[in-house]
């Protein structure tokens, strides 16, 4: 169960890690999100080529958020970032209906790796608050979040900017780790 | 992407190819050289449904506005689809100042601060402020069928390769009806010679339409809306030529031949007029992503207007006309109409122009001294905006190798690793300009 050297010390010591990952297509609001949790406030961002990580202290666990970007052609490069995952964080831009099938291709590609087999998949519906998103449960069929299996999975509808949703989402991972 | 058999495969390489062909052609063009928001050099962005062009942190700005107003794509980092393509065509940013600047106030300066380049980007996008109020949209292409010029393309590659000649992507790129497809936004092969050029065409096809002074270098389509035009808006600034000209050959000094790019393979060797650059882009091989993009550097900038004495006949042709045109409202009307025209297809197009809207624009947009062109670029050559703005992203000097030889546009800016990101794992730092 991913249960490395360092998790066992800090088991002893009452501060838990997780290492989370965060993908989704160019624009889902990513690094957004990612500094929202790290910094509290929104941060103009420019497109991430590369990669932004953070660690970010929520409930006595700390997460080290990889946030990798997500423009079409560098998309092969998450596999590099799958090791030692234990929280997958797929953040969907819920206005951009014309490239949820993409999304949903990307996901279900991503959660054929076997390097991501023990990791909990977290759904940010992010951009709640701009017309026409789709809700949580329109995207849970969209992106076919029912046929998963084998997998602890949690959608959470959000907005980054506001900052709606993204502790919820931290709750459910947090909750995800002690169970485990 | 979903791909079945291997020529379907082939298929959607030889269109992608063709996409990014047809991208770089049009980075290319004096038109896009520079980013239609703020004005930062050599963008590797765009809006495609809004048809422009723009830097990294335009594209940052562009994308918080949400799909339903801007939808941005990296020129090299995306794949395009055909029709994304032909829309960027359609529109192109000398165009696009046109119809989404139409009724910038006089003396508007471009901000250049994060916060209020978002406002203005909001403004100019979401709220249309300054749009031309007579501008038709035009139809956006429906589906763009290359095949038949695929089909030749690489039926010319395999007879080439039957004869044993080597293969290069160039001869793909400029093979018939290529690019006139585009030009047209059409999906009917057109009847244009061999080896034709969009960018070319493009610019006789403006230049046809706008019967305005301009320089013989360059598009220069809408002496207004082109950065490099800005100068026909400078009035009563006595050292306007030496900036514009010292802007010239900055652009020719520093774009090819300085440009502290690892790969630059092509237009190292380009100096002299644009002509020659031009050509030299045209029959080079599909130039690496990087080489239109300069660094820049003060020291540089303030070199080149030294060396205003160089210049080119043509250069002083340009300038007397520039300087020459004083009406430039007068100008600046017969432009944006005759741009209109484009747009109206068939309605008609009312001549007036609205009035500029004075007093309505945010103070900070204001230039405090009255009296600045448009673009202002030209004038501040001690101070380009990339100066200004560090982490703009712009001007690089370094380029990040992706993996499969992909450029990492802004591996120079300290605020983004670029490409780091497949070993070491030190300090990711923000995504964030300040």
């Amino acid at each position: 169960m991913g249960l490395t050297l360092s998790s066992a010390f800090t088991r002893l010591f009452g501060k838990k890690q997780m290492r989370i990952l965060m993908v989704g297509l160019d624009a889902a609001g990513k690094t957004t999100i990612l500094y929202k949790l790290k910094l509290g406030e929104i941060v103009t961002t420019i497109p991430t080529i590369g990669f932004n990580v953070e660690t970010v202290e929520y409930k006595n666990i700390s997460f080290t958020v990889w946030d990798v970007g997500g423009q079409h052609r560098i998309r092969s490069l998450w596999r590099h970032y799958f090791q030692n995952t234990q929280g997958l964080i797929f953040v969907v831009d819920s206005s951009d209906r014309e490239r949820i099938g993409e999304a949903e291709e990307e996901l279900n590609n991503m959660l054929t790796a076997e390097e991501l087999a023990d990791a909990v998949l977290l759904v940010f519906a992010n951009k709640q608050d701009l017309p026409n998103a789709m809700n949580a449960s329109e995207l849970t069929d969209k992106l076919g979040l029912n046929n998963i299996k084998n997998r602890r999975w949690y959608i959470q509808a959000a907005c980054a900017t506001e900052a709606h949703g993204l502790y919820e989402g931290l709750d459910w991972l947090s909750n995800e780790l002690s169970k485990k | 992407m979903r791909m079945t058999s291997k020529a379907e495969r082939d298929k959607q390489k030889a269109i992608q190819e063709k996409c990014q062909t047809l991208l770089n052609q049009m980075l290319r063009d004096e038109d896009n050289k520079y980013c239609v928001d703020c004005d930062a050099k050599g963008p590797r962005w765009a809006s495609w449904n809004l048809g422009v062009f723009l830097c990294i942190r335009c594209a940052g700005i562009h994308r918080n506005l949400g799909v339903h107003i801007s939808k941005v794509k990296s020129v090299n980092l995306d794949s395009w689809t055909p029709e994304q393509v032909v829309c960027l065509q359609q529109m192109g940013n000398s165009r696009a100042r046109a119809v989404y600047e139409a009724n910038l106030p006089d003396g508007f300066r471009r901000p250049q601060s994060d916060s209020s380049l978002e406002a203005f980007v909001r403004a100019k996008y979401e709220a249309r402020k300054y749009v031309a109020r007579e501008w038709v949209p035009p139809q956006p292409p429906t589906k763009v069928d290359w095949d038949k010029e695929l089909e030749l393309e690489a039926k010319k590659k395999r007879e080439a390769k039957r004869r044993g000649g080597s293969q290069s992507s160039s001869q793909l790129s400029s093979s018939p009806s290529s690019s006139s497809n585009m030009a047209n936004a059409s999906s009917s092969p057109s009847s244009s010679p061999a080896s034709s050029l969009s960018s070319t065409e493009r610019r006789q096809r403006q230049t046809a339409l706008t019967p305005i002074p301009k320089p013989k270098k360059g598009s220069g389509e809408t002496a207004w809306t082109t950065p490099k035009s800005g100068k026909t808006e400078v009035k009563d600034k006595p050292s306007a030529t030496e900036d514009l000209l010292g802007l010239e050959d900055f652009l020719i000094d520093n774009s090819f031949a300085d440009a502290p790019v690892p790969n630059s393979t092509s237009g190292g060797s380009s100096g002299g007029t644009g002509d020659d650059i031009f050509s030299s882009f045209l029959s080079g091989p599909t130039p690496a992503p990087a080489a239109t993009s300069a660094s820049t550097s003060t020291g540089k900038t303030e070199n080149s207007s030294g060396e205003a004495g160089k210049r080119t006949a043509e250069e002083e042709s340009f300038f007397n006309q520039a300087s020459a045109g004083k009406s430039q409202g007068e100008k600046k009307q017969l432009t944006k109409d005759s741009i209109m025209a484009l747009y109206s297809q068939g309605s008609s197009v009312p001549s007036a122009s609205p009035a500029p809207a004075f007093g309505a624009m945010p103070g900070m947009m204001m230039d405090p001294s009255g009296g600045m062109g448009v673009a202002g670029r030209g004038m501040f050559p001690q101070q380009p905006p990339q100066q200004a703005f560090p982490t703009a992203g712009i001007p690089v000097t370094g380029y990040g190798m992706m993996p499969n030889g992909m450029m990492g546009v802004q591996a120079a800016m300290p605020v983004q690793p670029v490409g780091r990101g497949m070993t070491g794992l030190s300090g990711g730092s923000p995504g964030m300009m300040q």
